[in-house]
């Protein structure tokens, strides 16, 4: 088979579901890398001397606004830091959208609002740190708590929508679904403005920064344990159900959040130290992880339907070529039933008259066996000369159409009945409401004087009734033609509609055994189906439909 | 006065079954028809006889179909171009029985189409035919 290579390209391109292992070795080397260069001696805080005010206010203006800077290069880092990561999470949430559009993978779109969400808390935990958003309390407060807040928000709402993805079918991924999302998300908006605004008008925020204790930020600790359990159980979990490029970005995204948690909780003692700055810097790549993944997903996505196309291309081109082979042998086929039947009825024609030269010429001569002889040699050549003509009538079935005629069915079946010359006993008796039809009359009348002469041929006896009925439907007509002959036993009922296929030796009842083949083929021309109805005893009836006068248009037109 | 009446026609036979030929010849013999017969075994052939003027005017062709070389219908084709042979008068007598060769052949102005496997007795059915059709038919002469 010539599909096959086809389909199995299409497995062999296809291509993995993981992010590739450099990049896994890579956010863990950036994990690592500022810790390590703190413990070989680099400072990663942003030191700043004190100001003395009483000096600065001696000094020129520009000057002064130089010691403010330089008093202020904590909080730039900061904010630095935080809005880098919050531009990620803005650019995931377009890259997301457009992902869903093209792939209708609601992970993308789930985890990107989700991402979106956190990074809007984070930029709310930046501008109210530095003071462009009004706060009632003191900044001490403020950013380790607002801080400690994003990071659970965070971690909430990235569980909350793998919840949600995981608790709906992929199957059912319509606007059902997409309605809940839209609503979880106006809700979790809902909760972030909630906090945001708890955070910016309460002037008594609680305690967040423990600086003698092991754990100086035991309020880290929460996201933390969460993003252990999401990168340790959780989000494997969902890529196992789910499995995509994204869902695997996410489980290594949970490496440096992690990272972030531990500096925060166990490290931080105080606001723009090192472990601060550290932990900021590497929750940068806790959004740009998903985002890369994404980007890999597109990637994926990408080459998946580059591939698809592919395979498509290849399979129509395969298809192109059956379709002309099978024309090409079907036309080969016919071509050869007629130049067979042809070019043998020409040596058999020269047998025949041979033959009966010889009987002429010694007439009177002969004896009586030898008459015989001859006799058998006639009715044996006038046999195979009966067979080919069949299979060239076989041949040449569905060459053409004809021409579309008001057919009267009971007084075309009556002439056929008549012309097929039926001993004197037998009659065929017309059901009362046959209809008058619009239709292609040479194939039905083929396929009528087919079954009326089988039904006369096969009877036993000198005297038989056949009844004809149709019943008219939306989709046309269904004939039955039933007779009183021998029947067909059931086991034969499929077989007769092969090509020289006899029931009785040939020397006993004469027929090429073409003629329910014939109308077979007529019939699956217009796609109509034929059945027997018998039970080998005592008489058949035979089922056929034939199409309405519209569908017999149609097909003409094809 | 047309002197076709006291000249008999003669009789050429395209085709490549020496049996049919026979069997046409045994027919006239049979009916005593004295007609000169000649015999041409492809459309070459019988195109080279008519061309060299080799059968005695008038004259009928009985051409069959199916001839290796060139076919019945090539031949018609030749003829109904050559402008001394155009006005021939053709019958086709061939096995096939197809659609497409009858109406091939009628749009080449042949007189007759007769399946060979149609005539049950023989050929004697066609000689009678052909008999009756000359007698009674006027046949060009060139």
């Amino acid at each position: 088979m010539k599909t096959e290579p086809a389909l199995l390209n299409l497995a062999e391109t296809n291509v993995s579901l993981k992010m590739p292992p450099y990049f896994l070795y890579l956010i863990l080397a950036i994990c690592l890398a500022p810790y390590t260069l703190s413990l070989l001696g680099f400072n990663l805080a942003s030191t700043s001397a004190p100001v003395n005010l009483h000096q600065a206010a001696e000094l020129p203006g520009h000057q002064q606004l130089e010691v403010f800077f330089t008093r202020l290069s904590g909080a730039f880092v900061h904010t630095i830091l935080e809005w880098t990561a919050f531009c990620i999470a803005i650019m995931t949430v377009f890259l997301a959208a457009s992902h869903y559009f093209i792939s209708r993978n609601l992970t993308t779109l789930v985890i990107g609002a989700a991402l979106f969400l956190a990074g809007c808390m984070d930029a709310f935990h930046t501008l109210a740190a530095d003071r462009l958003i009004h706060a009632v309390a003191d900044n001490r407060d403020l950013i380790p708590f607002t801080w400690a807040i994003c990071r659970v928000f965070n971690a909430i709402i990235l569980i909350g929508g793998i919840a949600l993805l995981l608790s709906r079918s992929t199957e059912h991924a319509g606007k059902a679904n997409l309605k809940l999302i839209v609503c979880m998300f106006l809700l979790a908006v809902g909760v972030a403005y909630g906090i945001i605004h708890y955070c910016a008008v309460s002037d008594s925020l609680p305690q967040t920064q423990f600086p003698d204790n092991l754990i100086t930020r035991p309020y880290d600790v929460v996201p933390l344990l969460l993003y252990l359990f999401s990168g340790l159980f959780l989000f494997p979990y969902f890529y196992r159900q789910r499995p995509s490029v994204f869902a695997h970005a996410l489980i290594i995204a949970m490496i440096p959040e992690v990272m972030v948690e531990m500096h925060m909780a166990f490290g931080s003692s105080a606001l723009f130290d090192q472990h601060f700055n550290i932990a900021h810097f590497l929750k940068i790549f806790a959004y740009a992880v998903p985002f890369f993944g994404l980007l890999m997903d597109y990637i994926h996505t990408y080459q998946e339907k580059e591939n698809e196309v592919k395979a498509r291309e290849k399979t129509e081109h395969a298809l192109q070529q059956y379709t002309h082979e099978l024309e090409r042998s079907n036309k080969e086929l016919n071509d050869f039933a007629y130049v067979a039947s042809h070019d043998l009825k020409a040596p058999l024609r020269g047998i025949m008259q041979l033959s009966s030269w010889i009987e002429e010429d010694l007439q009177g001569k002969l004896e009586e066996q030898t008459k015989e002889y001859l006799h058998l040699m006639h009715s044996r050549t006038r046999r195979l000369e009966q067979l080919l003509d069949d299979l060239l009538a076989y041949s040449r079935v569905g060459r053409q159409h004809g021409a579309i005629k008001t057919v009267d069915i009971a007084a075309l079946a009556q002439e056929l009945f008549r012309l097929l010359n039926p001993p004197p006993g037998f009659k065929l008796v017309c059901a009362d409401n046959l209809p008058r039809i619009d239709t292609l009359s040479v194939p039905l009348e083929l396929v009528l004087r087919n079954l009326i002469n089988n039904a006369i041929k096969h009877h036993l006896n000198d005297d038989g009734t056949l009844r004809l009925s149709v019943e008219t439907t939306a989709q046309g007509f269904n004939f039955t033609l039933a007779d009183d002959g021998p029947g067909i036993a059931p086991e034969h009922h499929e077989r007769v509609f092969g090509i020289f296929q006899t029931l009785k030796p040939r020397d006993e009842v004469e027929g090429s055994g073409m003629g329910l083949a014939i109308v077979k083929k007529l019939l699956d021309n217009y796609h109509c189906a034929i059945h027997i109805e018998s039970d080998g005893i005592r008489g058949t009836s035979i089922h056929f439909n034939w199409p309405s006068d519209e569908k017999i248009r149609s097909y003409i037109n094809e | 006065m047309n002197n076709n009446n006291c000249k008999v026609v003669s009789i050429l036979l395209v085709d490549d079954d020496d049996v049919d030929a026979m069997g046409i010849e045994r027919a006239l013999n049979k009916m005593k028809l004295a007609n000169p017969f000649y015999r041409a075994r492809d459309g070459v052939e019988g195109l080279e006889m008519l061309r060299e003027k080799a059968i005695d005017q008038p004259y009928m062709l009985l051409l069959d179909l199916n001839m290796p070389r060139m076919s019945g219908i090539e031949m018609l084709k030749e003829l109904r171009s050559d402008p001394h042979l155009r006005g021939t008068v053709v019958f086709v007598l061939t096995t096939s029985d197809d659609d497409k060769d009858k109406l091939a052949a009628y749009n080449e102005h042949i007189s007759g189409y007769i399946v060979k496997t149609k005539l049950d007795t023989g050929f004697e059915e066609l000689m009678k035919l052909l008999d009756h059709y000359w007698r009674l038919v006027e046949l060009p002469v060139n």
